[in-house]
């Protein structure tokens, strides 16, 4: 619909109650004075509205005031351009022509090519084109306050994106939604490989646990087994003999008193003579000859000769069968006193339970022959 | 020419072309809304743009110098 001057006159007067004669008068002056500046060389600005003037085709021109502009445009407020292509990606034959909206009104298509439009992007505005012969006529008419009358050549203003700030209706979120779902996608994208590896990690977490609980389960058969090897072996467990020795060194006259010497003397009589006529093997009795494997229980397991054969004499006093065998561990020579001959190392972990304390708990069993 | 009569003039200007209304002023020309389709736009920077959709006023003139001097 187009509103003429019969129309536009009676919504100004429906608008500002004043009577359609000041109506018209206003009105033609309003157009007259355009008309004026423009005729000047001038452009004449109305606040809130927009500029007239003539530009280089000496056609009258009107460029609308950002406020005007960012009003009539609303629908669109908050679109902004999206980059499709970055420099780098971009090939020379790139460029195509414009895409039709569909909601686009045929008869008012104008292509979006004009390079003031690719300045706004970067808020950037061209100057007006035009003639101007003198800038010092500013604010010569009475109504300086809603109308400037300048010179095309001082007009141009840098435009805002003041369009962009403006509340956006339902339509202008649209680009912002779509980046934020290409966002979203980019996301899900990363998620397989993210999980890929949480799950890696939590199965590298679990065996690990594992091995440390077996490990834990574990624990307390293992030195039985280290040394029932080592003695099969006849390798000496170095620590565990210096930890026995350095134990026992202090003690050892005491243990050798501390078992009852008199109390036995009568159970270790009979072994005795049975052991030197027929058995070498036992806790009691003297060293003999045995066939094959002979196993000792070693109660001491010292660096001085001497103090080792002062204490086997001591041993041999209460009826045991003592032997003293050198051993070099690590480069160090220590003299093990052991008691009695078996056999199997099981008969003579079953002998040692029997001896008196402290032999019972602090003793290994040693090959020696 | 009062002030008050420039805003009132501004907006019933303003709502008759919100309203797609064409609004032609004798002696001046025509104030219309027109649409500008989105469009892609490859940039001096070698990067490729989609620029929104726009409403637009458009100002078609009855003035020209030319056709005055003549």
């Amino acid at each position: 619909m187009t509103i003429n001057r019969e129309k536009l006159i009676s919504l100004l007067m429906e608008k500002t109650g004043i009577d359609r004669q000041n109506i018209e008068k206003q009105l033609d002056e309003l157009i007259s004075r355009i008309m004026d500046a423009a005729n000047r060389g001038k452009a004449l600005e109305i606040k809130g509205f927009g500029l007239f003037y003539f530009d280089e085709d000496e056609e009258l021109t009107f460029r609308a005031s950002d406020q005007l502009d960012s009003e009539i445009n609303f629908s669109h407020a908050g679109m902004e351009p999206v980059e499709l292509k970055s420099s780098k990606s971009v090939s020379p034959s790139v460029e195509q022509p414009e895409e039709k909206d569909t909601v686009s009104e045929a008869d008012d298509k104008q292509q979006y090519t004009d390079e003031t439009d690719t300045d706004d992007i970067y808020g950037i505005r061209k100057t007006l084109a035009g003639t101007s012969d003198d800038d010092n006529s500013e604010d010569s008419q009475p109504l300086g306050r809603l109308f400037r009358e300048e010179s095309p050549e001082t007009t141009p203003e840098p435009k805002p994106k003041k369009e962009t700030k403006k509340a956006g209706t339902s339509t202008s979120k649209k680009p912002q939604e779509k980046s934020k779902s290409m966002r979203k996608t980019a996301a899900k994208s990363r998620d397989p490989m993210n999980t890929i590896i949480v799950v890696v990690l939590a199965a590298v977490f679990i065996f690990a646990a594992y091995f440390v609980f077996t490990e834990f389960i574990n624990a307390p058969e293992q030195p039985e087994i280290s040394q029932q090897q080592n003695i099969e072996q006849e390798d000496p467990p170095a620590p565990a003999e210096r930890d026995i020795t350095e134990s026992t060194e202090p003690q050892d006259p005491e243990p050798v008193q501390v078992p009852e010497p008199e109390n036995e003397p009568e159970p270790l009589d009979d072994p005795i003579d049975e052991v030197t006529t027929t058995d070498p093997y036992g806790l009691y009795g003297e060293l003999a000859d045995a066939e094959g494997d002979v196993f000792a229980i070693v109660v001491h397991s010292l660096r001085d000769r001497g103090v080792a054969d002062r204490t086997a004499d001591e041993l041999r006093q209460e009826g045991f069968r003592i032997s003293v065998n050198e051993r070099n561990v690590d480069g160090q020579t220590y003299y093990r006193v052991g008691i009695g001959q078996f056999p199997t190392i099981r008969e003579a972990q079953q002998e040692a339970t029997t001896l008196p304390d402290p032999f019972n708990n602090q003793n290994f069993i040693q090959r020696i022959q | 020419m009062e002030p008050q009569f420039i805003k009132n003039f501004i907006q019933v200007l303003k709502e008759q072309i919100a309203k797609d209304n064409r609004v032609q002023i004798d002696g001046l020309g025509q104030f219309l809304k027109v649409h500008q389709t989105q469009t892609q736009k490859k940039l001096d920077d070698g990067r490729v743009v989609l620029m929104p959709p726009k409403d637009k006023i458009e100002f078609k003139s009855e003035i020209s110098l030319t056709n005055d001097d003549q």
